[in-house]
C-alpha cells in the first residue's frame, strides 16, 4: 500500500506541473461546460431550446399585438425591431438570425377571414386571403425555421381563432353561453405549443433541467478523455526509462500501475466536481436525484477509462500512435454514443450500434436514473455493462501489458 | 557450484524476440569490488542482458546468480541491484531532489534515512547546491549525473550501468568517471556498458566483448589487446623507399614484416608499418638505419592494438558500424 501511495503522489505532483495537462484536463471541460450552458440556458420547457424573434409591426394591430403575445407565450423571446429598409438583406447577411415581418392590414385581414369564412362556410374559405406573416430566417440556421414556422403559425392561428369566436356569438347569440364557456376555457388552456407527455413523467417531482439533460453527457465524455491520459503517462514513462528504472526496483508492477491509475483516478474526480458545479450553477443540474446511483455512474466511468487507456497504451508504442488513436476514437465514441449529441438525431441502426461504446451505457443509466427517475434496479443493467466494460479493458491491458 | 567471491554469475543466459536471438548463452561473472565492462556495438544485447539481470525481462532459459542466491525478482534480491538506463530515467517536471527522493522511497527508504541518503548522494554527484531545481533546467551532463545518483539512493551492491555517457560533454564524462572509480574504491561492483571501447579501457578490471547477442572474448583489457597483436611503428618517409632499403630495414632485429605504401600526403611521400616483436626497442636501430640509408624521417609514431582492433579480429567488423 505504502509504494502504491508513493507512485500515487509523485504522480499528482508531476500531473499539476504539467500547466498544458492542467488545461487539457480543467480548462477544456469548464469551456464546454460553460458553452452548453449557455446554449441550454434556463430552468427546462422550451427554455431547453432558447427561440427569439425580432418582429417588425407595420400594422399595430389589437390582432398584431395579440399574436405577439401568443408567441411570448408560447416561450419565444419577441424583441421589437423598428422598421427599416433591406430589412431581408440584413437578415440573409446574419445581421438577424431571424425576423417577423406584420403586415399592414394583418388585423383587417385576420377579421376578413373570420367573418367571411362563417358566412361562406369552412369549404369554400380558402377563396378568401388568409392573414398573412413573413418570417425572415438566416439561411445558416435554418434548423430553427421549422419550428418558429410552427410556432409563429399557431400563435396566429389562435389570434384568428379568438375572433372567429367573436363572430360566432355575434351570429349565433343563441350559443352565446355554450360559446362563452369554451372561451373562458381556451383562456385558461395552455397556448398552443406542443407539450411534453407528461403521462410517461407523472412520478417525477422535479422536472429535469437542461442541466440534467446535457450535463452527465458532457461530464462522461471528459472523464473517457481520461484514457488519453493514462496511456500518454504509460508511454511517456517507457520512453524515459522511468519505467524500467521502477520495475527494477522492489515495487510490483500491479502496485505501479495502481498507484498510476489512482493519481489518473483522483484527477478524474477532481475534474467531475468541477463540471458537476459549473452544471448546478449554469445549467441548474440537479445534484439531489439519485446521488448515489449517478455518483456510481460516473466511477464506473472512471474505472472503464482508465482500464481503456491503459489498454490503449499496449496498443500504441508512440506518443504520437496514441494522441491519434486515443483523440479519434474518443471523439467519435462521444458523437455516436449521444454525450455530445442526442442521440435521436442519428439514424435508429446507428443508435442501436451506438451501444458498443460504454459511453452509449453510462448514458442509458444517466437516462433511467436522473431523467426517468426510474429506482436503482432499473439502472442495473447498464451499469453491469459498464463494469464489465473495465473489466475487459483491464483484462486485456494487463494480459498485453510489456516494459519494452 | 557458485564461487563466493562472484557477486553475479550469469549461465547460458538467452533471450528471443520473435524470430532474432537477442542474447544466445552468455556465460559471464563479476568478481566482488569489480568493474566489469560489456563492449559490444548498438543491438549487441548488452541493454537485453541487463533488462534480465534487474528482472523487468525474463530470460528464455539460463540462469543467474545474485550474491550466491538464484535471482527470483524478490524484493531483497532486486535491493542488491542498481541500475542507471541508458535513457535519462528522471522526471524533468520534479527537482533533483525529489526525484532521489522518490527513486529511494521505492527501495523501502524513508524518514531520516531517506533524507540523510538524499544529501549524502546529490553531494556525491556534485548536485547539492542545484536539488532543488527542476530538472528539466539541467544540463545534459548534470541529467546524466542525476541518472547516475538515482540508482545509488539504497546503497546497492552490484550497479548496473548502461551506456552512462552518452550525449555529454567531456567535463560531465569526467565527472562520472571520477565517481565511478571512487564507488568501486568503496568496494561497489560495477557492470558498465559501452560502446566506447576508450571507456571501458579506461575504467575497467576485465571486458566481455558482445556482438550480436553472443559473448565473444572475456578478460583483462591487457590479456585482450595482445590477442590482436603487438604494435605496430608507422614510418612517413619523404620519397618511396627502393627494394633493396627495404631489405635492409627487414634484417633489423626484432623485426617481423614491413609493409610499405605510397601516400600523397604530403607529395611524394610514402608509409612503412613496421612490425616488430618489441616496437619500443627497436626506435632507436630503425631511426639510425633510415638515416644512413639516406631516406628522409617525416614522422613516426607507434601505434598500440586497441580494443577496437580486438573486436575488428573477433568479429570482422568495427566496432561502430
Amino acid at each position: 500500500m505504502r509504494s502504491i501511495g508513493i507512485v500515487m503522489r509523485k504522480d499528482l505532483k508531476l500531473i499539476f506541473r504539467d500547466r498544458t495537462a492542467l488545461i487539457f484536463l480543467f480548462g477544456l471541460p469548464v469551456i464546454f461546460a460553460l458553452l452548453f450552458g449557455m446554449i441550454y440556458r434556463g430552468k427546462g420547457g422550451t427554455g431547453a431550446l432558447h427561440l427569439s424573434v425580432q418582429v417588425t409591426d407595420y400594422d399595430r394591430s389589437a390582432e398584431s399585438r395579440t399574436t405577439v403575445q401568443n408567441m411570448q407565450k408560447a416561450g419565444i423571446t419577441v424583441h421589437s425591431l423598428a422598421p427599416q429598409p433591406g430589412i431581408a438583406k440584413k437578415v440573409q447577411h446574419g445581421n438577424f438570425h431571424d425576423v417577423l415581418i406584420i403586415p399592414a392590414g394583418y388585423g383587417a385581414s385576420i377579421h376578413a377571414w373570420a367573418h367571411n369564412t362563417l358566412s361562406s362556410g369552412a369549404s369554400s374559405s380558402n377563396a378568401f386571403s388568409k392573414p398573412a406573416l413573413t418570417l425572415l430566417v438566416d439561411p445558416a440556421q435554418t434548423q430553427l425555421e421549422g419550428i418558429l414556422t410552427a410556432m409563429v403559425n399557431g400563435a396566429a392561428m389562435r389570434t384568428a381563432s379568438t375572433e372567429k369566436v367573436r363572430y360566432l356569438v355575434k351570429a349565433f347569440p343563441a350559443s352565446r353561453s355554450l360559446i362563452s364557456a369554451l372561451t373562458q376555457q381556451g383562456k385558461k388552456t395552455a397556448p398552443f405549443v406542443l407539450n411534453v407527455n407528461d403521462k410517461a413523467t407523472g412520478t417525477r417531482s422535479v422536472k429535469p433541467t437542461p442541466g440534467d439533460e446535457q450535463m452527465p453527457g458532457l461530464i462522461i465524455y471528459f472523464l473517457f478523455f481520461m484514457a488519453n491520459s493514462v496511456a500518454l503517462t504509460l508511454i511517456e514513462e517507457r520512453k524515459e526509462g522511468t519505467l524500467r528504472r521502477m520495475l527494477s526496483s522492489p515495487l510490483s508492477s500491479s502496485s505501479l500501475l495502481t498507484g498510476k491509475l489512482l493519481a489518473r483516478a483522483t484527477v478524474g474526480i477532481l475534474q467531475l466536481s468541477l463540471l458537476i458545479l459549473l452544471g448546478v450553477f449554469t445549467m441548474h443540474m440537479h445534484i439531489t436525484v439519485a446521488p448515489f446511483g449517478m455518483a456510481l455512474i460516473y466511477l464506473l466511468c472512471i474505472y472503464a477509462a482508465t482500464g481503456m487507456g491503459l489498454l490503449i497504451a499496449t496498443l500504441g508504442r508512440t506518443q504520437e500512435q496514441i494522441q491519434g488513436m486515443v483523440t479519434m476514437l474518443l471523439l467519435v465514441m462521444g458523437l455516436f454514443s449521444g454525450c455530445l449529441l442526442p442521440r435521436v438525431l442519428l439514424p435508429k441502426f446507428m443508435r442501436q450500434v451506438s451501444y458498443i461504446t460504454p459511453h452509449a451505457w453510462a448514458l442509458k443509466a444517466v437516462d433511467d436514473l436522473l431523467l426517468r427517475r426510474l429506482n436503482f434496479t432499473s439502472a442495473l443493467i447498464p451499469l453491469c455493462v459498464l463494469f464489465l466494460f473495465g473489466t475487459v479493458f483491464y483484462v486485456l491491458a494487463l494480459a498485453r501489458f510489456r516494459v519494452d | 557450484m557458485v564461487n563466493p567471491s562472484n557477486i553475479l554469475e550469469v549461465n547460458d543466459l538467452c533471450k528471443n524476440y520473435k524470430e532474432r536471438k537477442a542474447v544466445d548463452n552468455l556465460t559471464f561473472h563479476i568478481k566482488r569490488g569489480e568493474i566489469f565492462g560489456l563492449l559490444g556495438p548498438n543491438g549487441a544485447g548488452k541493454t537485453t542482458t541487463l533488462s534480465m539481470l534487474v528482472g523487468i525481462l525474463k530470460p528464455l532459459s539460463g540462469t543467474i546468480y545474485l550474491e550466491g542466491e538464484r535471482f527470483n525478482g524478490s524484493p531483497q534480491s532486486r535491493s542488491i541491484l542498481g541500475i542507471a538506463p541508458q535513457e535519462l530515467a528522471i522526471y524533468p517536471k520534479l527537482t533533483g531532489r525529489e526525484n532521489l527522493r522518490f527513486f529511494g522511497s521505492l527501495y523501502r527508504l524513508s524518514g531520516a534515512e531517506l533524507d540523510r541518503r538524499t544529501e549524502e548522494i546529490l553531494s556525491l554527484v556534485g548536485l547539492s547546491d542545484r536539488a532543488d531545481n527542476l530538472t528539466e533546467e539541467y544540463s545534459g551532463g548534470m541529467k546524466r549525473r542525476l541518472n547516475l545518483a538515482a540508482g545509488l539512493m539504497h546503497n546497492p551492491k552490484l550497479l548496473l550501468l548502461d551506456e552512462p555517457t552518452v550525449g555529454i560533454d567531456p567535463q560531465s564524462r569526467n565527472h562520472i568517471f571520477e565517481g565511478v572509480r571512487r564507488l568501486n574504491k568503496e568496494g561497489l561492483s560495477i557492470l558498465y556498458t559501452s560502446h566506447y571501447m576508450e571507456e571501458v579501457e579506461a575504467l575497467c578490471h576485465r571486458v566481455g566483448i558482445m556482438d550480436g547477442g553472443r559473448l565473444v572474448a572475456c578478460d583483462t583489457v591487457p590479456n585482450l589487446i595482445s590477442t590482436a597483436g603487438n604494435a605496430v611503428v608507422v614510418v612517413t618517409l619523404g620519397e618511396e623507399a627502393s627494394d633493396a632499403q627495404i631489405q635492409e630495414l627487414r634484417s633489423l632485429p626484432g623485426v617481423v614484416d614491413i609493409e610499405c605504401m605510397r601516400t600523397d600526403e604530403p607529395i611524394g611521400s610514402s608509409l612503412l608499418r613496421v612490425h616488430a616483436l618489441e616496437p619500443d626497442r627497436l626506435l632507436s636501430s630503425l631511426v639510425s638505419r633510415l638515416n644512413s640509408s639516406g631516406l628522409s624521417l617525416l614522422s613516426l609514431t607507434v601505434q598500440r592494438p586497441t580494443l577496437e582492433d580486438v573486436f575488428l579480429s573477433l568479429t570482422g567488423k568495427s566496432l561502430r558500424d
